[in-house]
């Protein structure tokens, strides 16, 4: 079974408990197999010699296995306890942790509902079976031995009759679990679709409302709410039947008994108290007994919890680190992109294609281009987000391949479009690559960001938690936060990808003036629509369609027919529109003025220039 | 880290909801009334259930007593029955006449257990079958409710709530309710009458011996009420624990590109430990309650066993009862013991259930402030003249963002809403969008008060793209459809192309089926803008309502996306939240909005010789446009 030998090395972590179950187990079995046998023996003593006293005897001797039983029950619930929550322990920590291990190519194509549904739900599955499934399956099969062996002391024909019970319930459970796999897993699997739904449709609920698509959407969820419907009913008539048929079949042994016992007390082979015996005995087996086919179901959704725990657990990642793999010791950061090639898992397309590149350490360099032309994903190739599919990527004139992951991602520091914040508060989350940072440092990096003043005005400082559960942040503000966090991690090469969109003009202004002057000699890559941007750099790179098309310095390229000749034209046409307006007198002056606005910036740009020189 | 989520779990903060237990099965009833007739039918098997497992150890107790006494003769010990008996082994006795009669005899005993056997096989079969039925049933239509109910929600409800939160809603609990009305109940009723029969059994063979069972189920219940006291803070605990693992994964996830940036694995799994750690600690406090109370509950079943062995013996000795009753007594006390101690337990069993129904209630009972009001007449075709009047808006109460505001739009016109962040801009639209409620005035659509229409038709004429617009990661078709689910597919094309999206996308692998990931995750930003103005061209309102994204997008995309605005605004009249110059530019009337004030009005022209508000906003956009020109 898939599921035993998936917890087996679980169960292993835990084996002093597993052992002090079984121990316990047997001996409640042992305490229960002795009440009817003690009735038999003082029925059979009682026939011999009616004794008041053997009545006595009788009950401080079943008093006494009760006791034993009660005693032995609650410690075995307390270590079951504790070895149940322990493994569904390990397992969660199991499956975060490769969770975190990863690459991004698996969270691009499984859903968040879907992860969520298989690291969180199935666990669950487990829940039941590790918490008293097994015992009751121990237990059972331990009332059965006890009875087999007493019967067998009194009657081996008896015993043997009695035993033919085992394969048949053995063959029904195996049976049935094999026959019942894939509608348990259907069941399983549609309920994650639901998930899916629920999840997608609350997270664009919006969306949603603003379209006014309530109704689709209602009939979207009826939909797969139904399928689900379809694929449980499927289950309930496979519950309904194993639970009292499991039932059934044990109360097949106790007419095996009826019939073969009556017929032997009544020819005299065995006396009445065995006789009596033996039906308390299997009475007593349908307690726990009763619990097999429930069991029988609990194996099945083990065994679908089990497959859909281990396709996380074996999903490859795609990123490998080379055994021999080396730390960068970043002494050499010219960063190169060789012939790159790439595209997404899904896509037929190239988004990537043919990329040479080589960006000196130190450089400030802009990216643009029209959206969808491949510059994020360029960038996420150097932290290997992604591996190229064709090409190199190298750092210090190695592939980056040829060192160790983690060492790479030290040296490279990217803020992404959305920033994502976490549950944390806001020093933690600026701390977030750099968790030994001091107090000074994190709010030296605020400072920086142009976030400091903003958290002072909170009530709460820096120890203000923010993200979903958190206080609300505009998204300048969430920005500034996601831009202190790479600061403060301190990387040589910085990527800003698109990541000031949202805050205001003049804050922008103060955050580039401060970081580009306080980076010292640090790789910066900007990627961003706004011109206002290209002050900071020394170079220009225009990509299009995947390709780089031009790549130089402003002046050079400002004069070259081409695609960054045409975004600046662009944008000197809106500006015209904005502020072409010249009927009256007092107009003219506005245009003066906004004129004189623009020769100050171009003024500080070729400073920019000067600096580089 | 706990700290952080000590808000996690609101409804553990302000206790419970108000509900008594009465309300809280009245609710989960209501869901399994359509099912009448399968609870009456369920609730026959369960007699004849019943009625069978309290017969069987009446037949063992025969067994025993015929054997003993070797009387062969009364099988049964009915008068009736026996002759009816005899006559059948005398019948087949005939058909094998070497074998001895006891066989016989012993055989149709057995064969009458093993008949009863097969009843309560099958009537629990099929009890099981019809509950788990409607139980699946009823809970699926209690999802759907919730599901509809939630779409009808306005935004301030949706707000307050992550998305996870919600979820929890529809998924867990409805299944803790699930586990009410098709186990935890159902169970107790069968265990319910099948007490009542043993009992009226067992009064019947002997009273001394019941009373001592009897007796002995009273500290079972005591336990139970114990139990209950001290398990319902620590399931309540274990719950919330729970939750925050949840809570804790989902943002893991979600932020995993930052935690690999910044090399952060280590430090994720550790806090995760602690959490995970946390979960376990208050779940062992919880179900170790369980594992006190449980045995102990049993304890008194083999007490009853000891001492129904000491008295019973000693009838058995005075003659009083035979030995085939003294077993069938400890037999039945077995089969009474069973369901008593469920029972005792049912309150504990009932929490989850309970709590699950509490919230799904709750929820249900949350009244939204922006009704469909299906039943209202439809918005009859509109010009598109809009127009607030004295109208109050506020998110929190006594806190109004606008107060007693008035402005009119005439059909056609394009008017851009510009002013710093926080400002007010988006409230407009939010209030026009009908996305959250207004207090107090009135808004006209023409001159149709938009309260006395339904919701529904009055956003077939009205359509807001929100600022954070959200693409299904299903497919291009399904995106499309937001606009207009009927749209055919000549029409999607046709509107592709109009934004200039069509060559994009017949170049996809599977065209518009082709699925975008997470949040339209395929497609840049821009694409995702022009997608929803495809949506939006299907839908043709009148009434077009944009909030602009403030994520960059170049120039070129730009040009592309205003031509294409130019386009869908064409004929209607728009609202624009605006952050580019092109979009204000375009715009036939500009509202400078301030703290909840148009504090500036007119067109690009007449702001601009005003010098006010408006020309510094401009100033500062075109510093951002600004850079080096071709003249340098």
């Amino acid at each position: 079974m898939r599921f035993f030998r998936f917890i087996a090395p679980y169960i292993k972590k835990e084996k002093w408990k597993f052992l002090a179950i079984n121990s316990l187990i047997i001996i409640s079995a042992y305490a229960q197999t002795n009440i009817p046998l003690s009735i038999r023996d003082s029925v059979s003593r009682y026939i011999e010699n009616p004794q008041p006293n053997l009545v006595y005897l009788g009950f401080l001797i079943i008093f006494f296995y009760g006791t034993l039983d009660w005693l032995s029950g609650m410690a075995l619930r307390f270590v079951n306890n504790r070895y149940s929550q322990n493994i569904q322990y390990e397992i969660r920590q199991d499956i975060f942790e490769k969770l975190q291990s990863l690459d991004l190519e698996y969270y691009s194509k499984e859903s968040i509902g879907q992860i969520m549904a298989r690291s969180i739900q199935e666990v669950y599955s487990l829940q039941e079976i590790l918490g008293w499934g097994y015992r009751i399956l121990l237990l059972t099969a331990a009332l059965f031995i006890g009875a087999f062996i007493s019967l067998w002391l009194s009657s081996p024909t008896l015993a043997l009759m009695f035993a033919t019970i085992v394969p048949i319930i053995l063959f029904v459970l195996f049976k049935s679990s094999k026959n019942n796999a894939e509608k348990f897993y259907q069941s399983q699997y549609q309920f994650g679709r639901v998930s899916e739904v629920l999840a997608e449709n609350f997270a664009g609920i919006k969306t949603v409302k603003s379209f006014g698509r309530e109704f689709e959407e209602i009939n979207r969820f009826r939909k797969v709410n139904h399928d689900f419907l379809n694929a449980a009913m499927k289950v309930v008539r496979i519950r309904a039947t194993l639970q009292p048929g499991m039932l059934f079949l044990i109360s097949l042994s106790l007419v095996v008994l009826l019939f073969v016992g009556g017929v032997f007390t009544s020819t005299g082979v065995i006396d009445t108290g065995s006789f009596v015996a033996f039906m308390l005995l299997s009475l007593q087996i349908m307690t726990p007994g009763r619990f097999l086919g429930d069991l029988a179901i609990q194996l099945q959704m083990a065994n679908t919890a089990a497959r859909r725990l281990e396709e996380v657990l074996n999903e490859k990642n795609h990123i490998i680190e080379k055994p021999d793999a080396q730390e960068f010791d970043g002494r050499d950061l010219t960063l190169e992109f060789e012939n790159v090639y790439f595209k997404y898992p899904l896509n037929k397309d190239y988004v990537l294609k043919g990329i040479n590149l080589k960006i000196d350490y130190g450089e400030r360099v802009a990216l643009i281009g029209p959206t969808g032309s491949g510059k994020s994903t360029l960038i996420n190739l150097i932290p290997r987000f992604f591996d190229p599919s064709e090409g190199r990527v190298k750092l210090g004139g190695k592939d980056i391949k040829d060192y160790k992951v983690k060492s790479i991602r030290r040296h490279v520091g990217i803020v992404h479009q959305d920033s994502f914040l976490f549950t944390l508060s806001i020093k933690d989350n600026i701390a977030f690559g750099n968790k030994d940072a001091s107090m000074d440092e994190i709010i030296e990096a605020a400072k920086m960001a142009q976030i400091h003043e903003f958290i002072q005005t909170l009530p709460e400082g820096y120890d203000t938690v923010v993200g979903e559960r958190g206080v609300t942040l505009s998204g300048g503000q969430r920005q500034r936060l996601a831009i202190a966090r790479i600061l403060l991690a301190n990387p040589e090469i910085i990527v800003f990808d698109d990541s000031v969109s949202a805050v205001d003009p003049e804050t922008e202004a103060r955050l580039q003036e401060i970081i580009s002057t306080r980076l010292g000699t640090k790789t910066l890559i900007i990627i961003s629509q706004r011109p206002s941007s290209l002050k900071f750099v020394n170079r220009v790179i225009v990509m299009d369609d995947g390709e780089i098309v031009q790549d130089g310095v402003h002046s050079e390229l400002v004069r070259q027919p081409g695609l960054y000749r045409e975004f600046l034209m662009a944008i000197e046409a809106q500006i015209d529109d904005m502020v072409s307006w010249d009927s009256t007198e007092e107009e003219k002056k506005d245009r003066q003025y906004l004129a004189s606005v623009l020769r100050d910036l171009k003024g500080g740009k070729n400073d920019a220039e000067e600096i580089r020189k | 880290m706990s700290a952080i989520h000590t808000d996690a779990e609101k409804e553990t903060k302000h206790g419970d909801f108000g509900y008594s237990d009465w309300e809280l099965y009245r609710f989960m009833y209501e869901y399994a009334k359509p099912y009448k007739k399968e609870m009456v039918l369920a609730i026959l098997y369960m007699l004849f259930y019943a009625l069978f497992t309290s017969l069987s150890p009446l037949l063992i107790l025969r067994a025993i007593d015929t054997f003993q006494a070797q009387d062969i003769q009364e099988v049964f010990g009915i008068p009736m029955l026996d002759d009816v008996a005899n006559s059948i082994v005398f019948q087949t006795m005939k058909l094998f006449p070497n074998v001895p009669i006891v066989w016989f005899q012993v055989g149709l005993l057995s064969l009458v257990y093993l008949v009863l056997q097969l009843l309560i096989f099958y009537s629990s079969y099929q009890q099981r079958l019809i509950i788990g039925r409607v139980g699946l049933q009823s809970t699926n239509q209690l999802r759907e409710d919730l599901f509809t109910h939630l779409q009808e929600l306005d935004m301030s409800y949706h707000d307050k709530n992550e998305v996870g939160r919600i979820m929890s809603r529809v998924t867990t609990d409805v299944s803790a309710v699930w586990e009410f009305i098709g186990g935890a109940v159902i169970q107790n009723v069968v265990n319910m009458i099948t007490i009542i029969a043993v009992l009226f059994v067992i009064f019947q063979l002997n009273v001394q011996l019941a009373i001592i069972s009897v007796l002995l189920t009273l500290p079972v219940f005591i336990l139970g009420r114990i139990a209950k006291y001290f398990s319902r803070p620590r399931r309540k605990e274990a719950r919330r624990r729970n939750s925050i693992l949840m809570a804790s994964l989902a943002e893991s996830i979600a932020g995993i590109k930052v935690t690999k940036g910044l090399n952060r694995e280590d430090v994720n799994i550790e806090i995760f430990e602690a959490i995970n750690n946390n979960r376990r600690i208050a779940q062992l406090k919880a179900v170790d309650v369980n594992a006190t109370m449980f045995p102990s509950m049993l304890y008194f079943s083999s007490i009853a066993v000891a001492v129904l062995f000491w008295v019973g013996g000693l009838q058995v000795i005075s003659g009083a009862i035979t030995l085939g009753t003294l077993v069938a007594y400890i037999n039945y006390n077995t089969i009474l013991f069973r369901p008593v101690v469920i029972l005792g337990n049912f309150y504990e069993q009932l929490q989850d259930a309970l709590t699950g129904a509490e919230r799904v209630k709750a929820l249900l009972e949350t009244d939204t402030k922006v009704p469909w009001n299906l039943s209202y007449p439809e918005l009859p075709a509109v010009r598109g003249e809009v127009s607030f009047k004295d109208l109050t808006f506020e998110y929190e109460k006594g806190r109004p963002v606008y107060k007693n505001f008035n402005l009119h739009v005439k059909p056609g016109e394009k008017v851009a809403l510009v002013g710093h962040t926080g400002a007010g801009k988006t409230t407009i639209i939010n209030i026009l969008s009908r996305l959250y409620p207004f207090q107090k005035g009135e808004l006209l659509l023409d001159d149709h008060n938009i309260l006395f229409y339904s919701l529904p038709s009055v956003r077939e004429q009205v359509v807001a793209v929100p600022q954070d617009f959200f693409l299904f990661s299903t497919n291009i078709r399904a995106n499309l459809q937001l606009g207009n689910p009927r749209a055919t597919e000549e029409e999607m094309w046709k509107a592709l192309e109009l934004v200039g999206m069509k060559d994009y996308v017949s170049k996809m692998e599977k065209g518009l089926d082709t699925p975008l990931q997470e949040r339209g995750g395929r497609l840049s930003i821009g694409q995702r803008q022009l997608i929803v103005f495809a949506a939006i061209l299907l839908a043709n309102p009148k009434i077009v309502i944009l909030d602009e994204a403030t994520s960059n997008i170049d120039v070129f995309t730009e040009m592309k996306i205003q031509e294409s605005m130019r386009y869908i605004l064409k004929n209607r009249t728009s609202f624009i939240v605006a952050h580019r110059l092109s979009t204000i530019r375009d715009a036939d009337r500009i509202l400078v909005i301030d703290n909840g004030k148009v504090v500036e009005e007119g067109t690009h022209e007449e702001l601009i010789a005003k010098q006010g508000k408006y020309y510094s906003l401009v100033q500062n956009q075109v510093k951002l446009a600004e850079m080096d020109t071709l003249h340098n």
